[in-house]
């Protein structure tokens, strides 16, 4: 046996491939920045700042920088950063729980579907694209108001229709795996087809839908204020963005700036998620582009 | 009498540059081909074989330094500019590369392809000429059926087929030097036999000099000519294919051979070399293959072994084994 | 070597695109020995290789694995069936899981078989040791490895459930011939230490013959000739073994060189499938494909040139 031990006295530098220098882009960077930002803010903002609820008719539409009230005061006189300070929560969270849920239910739709024969596949797959029939915000909005309104409903409304795109993601990454060799090993291991889609599928198809989803969760806070807009996500006098700029929209003659505020923090974050992804997706060495 | 040899390389180095890192792929490779005779460059992955074959061609452009000399017919060609060597290339000196898909056009038939060679190199500029020559040059690549062929495109084609159409292109502006890259590599070790048979036969009836890149000890020693033995962008061993690969003069030489599974050999005694082929960018320090060796001796770490002449006509790069031969 | 490991009788498949990848097929693997298939592309031994390990269901003929037909196994059955079936695969930049670390491949199989977490760690480094590897490459990710090294983890995967039969399909075929003699030399070792049978499935003759115990030698999803290794070499009796040897450079022998390529699996030539490159062809190799005939002791061909020798009374 000496071959073995002479293989094995000797460093094997030879690699097969240099892993690529992983590394964010400054963009994603300042990505990662804000998000960080909106979830210290929308953990801890609200120990900050005042009562968003309370309001004072007294000093109603008050503009931004006046003493006490940084960012104004509203149609019923309360304070705009409180409000939006406290929006940061559950309009964070309307983004989130939707995208969480169809990260998990997607990815194990899509990773049957791909390890199914040829009619397990169409099966789930041509169900999905029921979907894509309609405009995503079209159906989310049908189906929230079918549920009536109400930050849950709105929340499994959203849900509904992000978990389609995630599935097709994960589905075509499994797809790409099966004719692989190690797929083939796998097969041939013994093992079952539960452990095979947990232990090797699920490492190689994960990257690319948390890629996919944190660029999501920006579609997903837009999403969800525009229901909240449209008085079918969260009722009042609770914050959250969409709904500000809802009753901001009403000012919108005498007050023009008051509707911008909370629209620009929606823009901000959403637009944060989506670079951060793109950021994300050079980070886990994510072949290829991952879109619905 | 002197006689300027077709192709004529010296010292040539080749270096990658991408941004600020530099790759040394070739350190230093020198050999001359003479008129009719074939030059195989023989090594594994990473040793560099290919990128000197193609560093004699220029083909990297700006992505890489080539250093040192490279005369075609007495020509100095790493001087010329960009203008005049596309004018060479393919006329004067020629390619075949190892995956024939990729060297002709998916979109247009084979004859018009070798047409277009030879309008281009000035050979034959009427078309009706350029269709008669195209066809001549398919059937003396062995293609059965000229005609048919020539109204092929690319995917219609056999992979043996493509490579003989190739082929055509390539001697098609009777070059002084062609360089064979892999050429077989791809193909079915019957389809293998075929096209090695063809290139010595057109070697033979066109009087080429052919610098043939391989890896594969077996298609060296059966196409004959020089054999320079390149491990980690160096020539470690230069001379007669016949002598170097039954008695060579460098231990690397001497383990790939040993490697190689022959009957007669038992089963699991191959006696194979430790460790693996350094990775480029990644080559030792002193002498490349001492890591490997196992009749290194300490200096070898640090010093840089030179070609010197071993036997008429063979040059190694090995003091230790070549010291013991001169003594014994 | 009496004792039957595997029985592949009369196996054929085609595929939806009307390929006929194999046809005909029957090969037995006995115990400890190594049975190398060899034949260009698309002469039907990957396929074959898929069909004995279980992974491809053929349309016709059946696999027995030790006096068990594979095909009448349910799956629980089957799962537990491959601890002693395993495979190595070509590419060693795919025959590992890019995303595991090499402990996890090889955990993988482990856990496959119910080993318990701590018995897992000790077996996956000797296993690692037996391929000539140490406890630092197993937490190393496929990428930062050679492919000598890929290779012998995928060796090692294939061990780790002590298996009866490894299929390697091609498995030396892309390392560079230095490394190559190193990777024959472990799976010879590990042969002799471990009794495994192996299926060495390869393009490259030389390769196979050195590795093999008995040779089979495929064309257009046909066996043309199985014979013991050296008397392969030695003493070839299809037309198309002659050829492939004598196309197999470095070898000093006279060259047959065959004309033309390898017909279409789709639409093969009525007859024999070989008439249309052989140099020995006649007329009555176009009614039918001769089936395999005693051409020596223990040496078959399928050629109506192979005539059976009489064996001395």
């Amino acid at each position: 046996m000496t071959a073995l031990t002479e293989a094995a006295s000797l460093p094997d530098t030879t690699t097969i491939s240099k892993p690529r220098r992983r590394r964010m882009t400054a963009s994603a960077t300042a990505a990662a920045v804000v998000v960080v930002l909106i979830v210290l803010t929308a953990l801890f903002g609200p120990l900050l700042v005042g009562d968003p609820v309370a309001g004072d008719t007294a000093h109603r539409l008050l503009p931004a920088g006046t003493a006490g009230h940084v960012l104004g005061t509203d149609g019923q006189g309360r304070d705009v950063l409180a409000r939006l300070v406290d929006g940061t929560r559950l309009s964070l969270l309307a983004g989130l729980i939707p995208v969480l849920f169809a990260a998990i239910v997607g990815t194990g739709l899509g990773v049957t579907a791909g390890l199914s024969g040829k009619w397990g596949q169409r099966l789930i797959m041509r169900t999905l694209d029921v979907f894509y029939a309609f405009p995503a915000v079209l159906l989310a909005i049908a189906i929230a108001a079918a549920l009536g309104s109400g930050l849950s409903n709105a929340i499994i409304a959203l849900a509904v229709i992000l978990v389609p795109p995630v599935a097709r993601v994960a589905e075509t990454e499994t797809r790409r795996l099966v004719d692989l060799d190690y797929m083939e090993a796998a097969r041939a291991s013994g093992a079952s087809r539960s452990a095979i889609a947990l232990r090797q599928v699920l490492p190689n198809v994960a990257p690319p839908v948390v890629v996919y989803c944190t660029a999501l969760i920006g579609l997903s806070i837009v999403y969800s204020a525009g229901l909240s807009f449209l008085g079918l996500g969260i009722s009042p006098p609770t914050p959250e963005w969409g709904l500000m700029v809802s009753e901001h929209t009403q000012y919108i003659y005498s007050a023009p700036f008051l509707a911008a505020i909370p629209a620009l923090a929606i823009l901000v974050a959403s637009v944060a998620f989506n670079v951060l992804g793109d950021g994300l997706r050079d980070l886990l060495d994510v072949r290829g582009e991952v879109r619905a | 009498m002197s006689v300027i040899p077709p192709l004529e390389v010296t010292d040539l180095t080749t270096t990658f540059v991408a941004g600020r890192r530099r790759t040394e792929v070739v350190r230093g490779v020198s050999f001359t081909i003479r008129r009719g005779e074939t030059m195989m460059l023989l090594g594994e992955s990473g040793s560099g074989k290919s990128v000197t074959a193609r560093s004699i061609m220029r083909l990297y452009g700006s992505s890489a330094d080539v250093g040192g000399s490279v005369r075609l017919a007495g020509r100095e060609l790493l001087e010329l500019p960009e203008q005049q060597l596309r004018a060479i290339r393919g006329g004067q000196i020629a390619l075949v590369p190892q995956d024939p898909t990729g060297a002709l056009d998916p979109l247009r038939r084979i004859g018009s392809q070798l047409a277009e060679v030879l309008g281009v190199h000035g050979v034959e500029g009427v078309k009706t000429a350029a269709r008669r020559r195209a066809e001549e040059l398919l059937a003396m690549v062995g293609i059965p059926d000229p005609k048919r062929v020539a109204d092929s495109y690319p995917h219609e084609l056999s992979g043996g087929m493509r490579q003989r159409a190739v082929i055509a292109i390539a001697v098609s502006c009777d070059p002084q030097v062609l360089i064979a890259d892999e050429p077989t590599t791809a193909l079915d070790v019957t389809v293998q036999a075929q096209i090695l048979e063809l290139l010595a036969d057109l070697q033979q009836r066109l009087g080429m000099a052919v610098l043939m890149v391989t890896h594969d000890v077996g298609v060296a020693a059966d196409f004959g000519g020089r054999v320079g033995v390149m491990y980690a962008g160096r020539l470690v061993e230069d001379g007669p294919a016949n002598e170097v690969l039954s008695t060579p003069r460098h231990p690397y030489t001497a383990g790939l051979l040993d490697s190689l599974p022959t009957p007669g050999v038992t089963r699991g005694s191959l006696r194979s070399i430790i460790g693996s082929p350094p990775p480029v960018g990644a080559f030792p320090a002193g002498c490349a293959f001492a890591p490997r060796c196992p009749q290194a001796r300490p200096s070898c770490g640090h010093e840089d072994p030179p070609l010197v002449a071993v036997a008429e006509d063979r040059v190694a790069a090995c003091p230790v084994v070549n010291a013991e031969q001169v003594v014994a | 070597m009496s004792d039957v490991l595997l029985q592949a009788e009369n196996l054929s498949k085609t595929f939806g695109n009307g390929v006929r990848a194999v046809s005909d097929v029957s090969l037995t693997v006995h115990k400890g020995e190594t049975l190398g298939v060899v034949g260009e592309s698309g002469c039907g031994k990957s396929t074959t290789g898929k069909m004995l390990l279980g992974l491809l269901a053929p349309d016709s003929g059946s696999v027995t694995f030790d006096g068990v037909p594979l095909a009448g196994l349910g799956r629980g059955r089957l799962r537990a069936l491959r601890a002693r079936l395993q495979v190595v695969p070509q590419n060693p930049q795919t025959s590992l899981n890019p995303r595991l670390r090499v402990r996890q491949s090889i955990e993988f199989n482990l856990r496959a078989h119910g080993m318990e977490r701590a018995a897992r760690r000790p077996r996956i480094l000797e296993l690692l040791e037996r391929v000539g590897l140490t406890a630092v490459q197993a937490e190393r990710y496929p990428h930062e490895l050679s492919g000598g090294q890929l290779q012998r983890v995928a060796i090692a995967r294939a061990l780790a459930t002590s298996p009866d039969l490894v299929v390697c399909d091609e498995a030396v075929s892309a390392l560079d011939k230095s490394v190559q003699a190193q990777v024959l030399n472990l799976l010879a070792g590990l042969q002799a230490e471990t009794g495994v049978a192996f299926l060495f499935i390869s393009h490259d003759l030389a390769v196979v013959e050195h590795i093999s115990d008995r040779v089979a030698v495929m064309y257009l999803g046909r066996v043309v000739e199985l014979a013991p290794a050296s008397q392969l070499w030695a003493d070839p009796r299809h037309p198309y073994t002659r050829a492939l040897l004598s196309a197999t450079p470095g070898q000093g022998r006279e060259r047959i060189v065959l004309s033309g390529d390898l017909p279409n699996p789709a639409d093969p030539p009525s007859g024999c499938g070989f008439r249309t490159r052989c140099p020995v062809a006649e007329t009555a190799c176009q009614t039918e494909w001769p089936p395999l005939a005693e051409a020596a002791p223990s040496h078959q061909a399928a050629c109506v040139h192979v005539s059976p020798v009489a064996v001395p009374g």
